[in-house]
C-alpha cells in the first residue's frame, strides 16, 4: 500500500539555504550542494526545495545551480519558486525536477497549470497555497508572503485540483519557521474538500507533529524544514515513530544495513 | 545513478542512431499523447520499433513502460492514443480499473514480485518499496499473466512492472528509488549481450 512521506524541505535565496519565520526575517544559514549529500546519504523519501527570493521576486530559479545537486540525489526532487509561465516550468523539468510546484501564478493565470499539465501531466506538479491566519479566518498569500489576497484556501485548492494539479502542498505562513506545530485545522478542513494528495507544510516542531498530520489528520505527506535542519530530529526518526504507531511507511535499508521493520 | 554503476550513457534524441547501442532506456515523464507525437515525429518510434526486433535489452521507465503498450487513455480529449506497440497490452486511468484511492498514485509502494519477475528483481526483497507517480496504468487484464514481473496495489491492483522477451518495463522510477532502484537498474546493466 502507498506509504505516507516524509519530506524535508529546503528553502533557498540562490545556491544559499535561507531561513526565515513567517516568511519574512530571512537569514542564510548555509549553501544547497553540502545540505544535498546530507539528505541524500539519509535517503530521504523525497526533497522539496523552493526558491523563496523567486517567490518574491518572479525571477526564474536559476536552474544551473540545479543542475549540479540533481547529480547527487536519487530520489524525487521537487522545485519551486516563482514558476510563472511555461518556459521556465519546463527549463526547471530539463535541469532534471521531477516535479515543479506552482503557487502565486496560478491566481493570475488559470491556465498555466493547465497548459503546463497538457505537457508534462498532472503528476507532475504540485499546487501551492500559502496561507496566513488561524482558527478559521484564512487567507492566501502570493509573492512569498508579501502580497495579500481576497482568496481563501479552500476554494482555491479546489479550483487547483480542476485545473488538474497531481497534489496540493498547503503551507501555514503563520506557523512557518515557527516550530509551533502545523495548523491542523487548516489541514483538517483543506483534507475534506480536495482528493489529490495533500502536503502538509509550515510549523513542524517535532516528530510527534509529522506522525499526527499523516496519522489523525490524514496527510498523505508533511514536510519539515526547520525542525530536520536545526534540531537533532531526522527524516528516519519520524519514520521510526510512524512506524511505532503502525504507519506503513517505506521499507528502507539504514545506515547499518538493517531494514526499518526488523 | 548510470555514472555510478560505471556506466557512460548517451543521450539520444533523434532518429538513425539507436542501432548502435547494446541497451537502451527509455525514460518517460510526461503526458502519452504529446510523447508519441514526438517520438512519431522524431522516426524514434520506428527505431525502437526496429531495435526490440533484433532482441536486444531495452527498459521502459513510468511513460517510458507505457509508451511500449498497444494503446493508452491518456489523451487529451480522452480517445485512446497508439502507443509503440511493442509489448501487447493496454494503458488505462486508474480510475477505469476501479481505484477509489488518491489518483495520481503518488509515492513509496510496494512491488509484489511474480514468478517471472524473479530475474529483474534479482537482490531485492519481494514487497521492496519504489517510487511511484503516476495517473494511468497497465490493466492486469490487457496482458499475458507470464508477461507480468509484479503488481502493485493502490486500492485495486495494476501492473508494475513487466517483461516481453528483451523488452522490460516499470511503472516506478528505480532512478528515483534510492537503494532498490540502484539494484534494479545494475541488474538490468547486466543483461548487456557483451557481459
Amino acid at each position: 500500500m502507498l506509504k505516507p512521506r516524509v519530506i524535508p524541505t529546503l528553502l533557498v535565496d540562490g545556491p544559499s539555504i535561507v531561513k526565515g519565520a513567517n516568511f519574512d526575517n530571512w537569514r542564510t544559514v548555509g549553501t544547497l550542494p553540502p545540505a544535498l549529500n546530507v539528505f541524500s546519504a539519509r535517503d530521504v523519501d523525497e526533497l522539496v526545495i523552493v526558491d523563496v527570493r523567486a517567490s518574491r521576486t518572479r525571477e526564474p530559479i536559476d536552474s544551473a545551480i540545479l543542475t549540479e545537486c540533481f547529480g547527487r540525489c536519487f530520489v524525487p526532487l521537487t522545485i519551486g519558486g516563482g514558476v510563472s509561465d511555461l518556459q521556465t516550468a519546463l527549463s526547471l523539468f530539463e535541469a532534471g525536477a521531477d516535479k515543479i510546484i506552482v503557487g502565486s501564478a496560478s491566481f493570475e493565470n488559470p491556465n498555466l497549470i493547465v497548459d503546463i499539465v497538457s505537457v508534462v501531466g498532472s503528476q507532475s506538479v504540485i499546487g501551492a497555497i500559502d496561507v496566513a491566519g488561524a482558527d478559521g479566518e484564512w487567507r492566501c498569500l502570493t509573492n512569498g508572503g508579501t502580497v495579500t489576497t481576497t482568496h481563501s484556501p479552500i476554494p482555491s485548492a479546489q479550483r487547483l485540483v480542476d485545473h488538474g494539479v497531481g497534489e496540493v502542498m498547503l503551507t501555514s505562513i503563520s506557523r512557518d519557521g515557527t516550530m509551533l506545530g502545523y495548523d491542523l485545522d487548516l489541514i483538517e478542513t483543506m483534507r475534506h474538500a480536495i482528493d489529490v494528495p495533500l502536503l502538509a507544510s509550515g510549523g513542524a516542531g517535532s516528530s510527534q507533529d509529522m506522525c499526527d498530520v499523516i496519522a489523525e489528520y490524514g496527510a498523505d505527506a508533511a514536510c519539515a524544514g526547520s525542525l530536520f535542519q536545526f534540531t537533532e530530529v531526522t527524516p528516519a526518526d519520524v519514520r521510526q515513530d510512524l512506524f511505532d504507531a503502525g504507519v506503513p511507511v517505506r521499507m528502507t535499508v539504514g545506515a547499518s544495513g538493517r531494514r526499518l521493520d526488523d | 545513478m548510470l555514472r555510478q554503476a560505471g556506466i557512460e550513457p548517451s543521450i539520444v534524441s533523434s532518429s538513425g542512431q539507436l542501432q548502435a547501442f547494446d541497451q537502451v532506456i527509455l525514460p518517460g515523464v510526461g503526458h502519452f499523447e504529446a510523447a508519441m507525437r514526438r517520438l512519431t515525429e522524431t522516426g524514434l518510434a520506428d527505431d525502437l520499433r526496429e531495435y526490440v526486433a533484433t532482441g536486444r535489452p531495452l527498459l521502459g521507465i513510468c511513460l517510458g513502460m507505457q509508451l511500449l503498450s498497444v494503446s493508452s487513455e491518456e489523451s487529451v480529449d480522452g480517445h485512446p492514443v497508439g502507443g509503440l506497440g511493442i509489448v501487447p497490452c493496454q494503458v488505462v486511468h486508474l480510475g477505469a480499473l476501479g481505484c477509489t484511492e488518491r489518483v495520481p498514485h503518488v509515492g513509496w509502494n510496494a512491488v509484489e514480485v511474480t514468478d517471472s519477475g524473479r530475474k529483474t528483481f534479482k537482490a531485492i526483497p519481494n514487497q521492496a518499496d519504489f517510487y511511484f507517480v503516476h495517473s494511468y496504468a497497465v490493466d492486469p487484464d490487457s496482458i499475458r499473466e507470464s508477461d507480468v514481473t509484479s503488481y502493485t496495489t493502490h486500492s485495486v491492483r495494476f501492473v508494475s512492472s513487466l517483461r516481453f522477451g528483451e523488452v522490460r518495463g516499470v511503472q516506478f522510477h528505480p532512478e528515483k528509488s534510492s537503494h532498490f532502484g540502484r539494484l534494479l537498474i545494475t541488474t538490468f546493466l547486466e543483461l548487456s549481450p557483451s557481459c
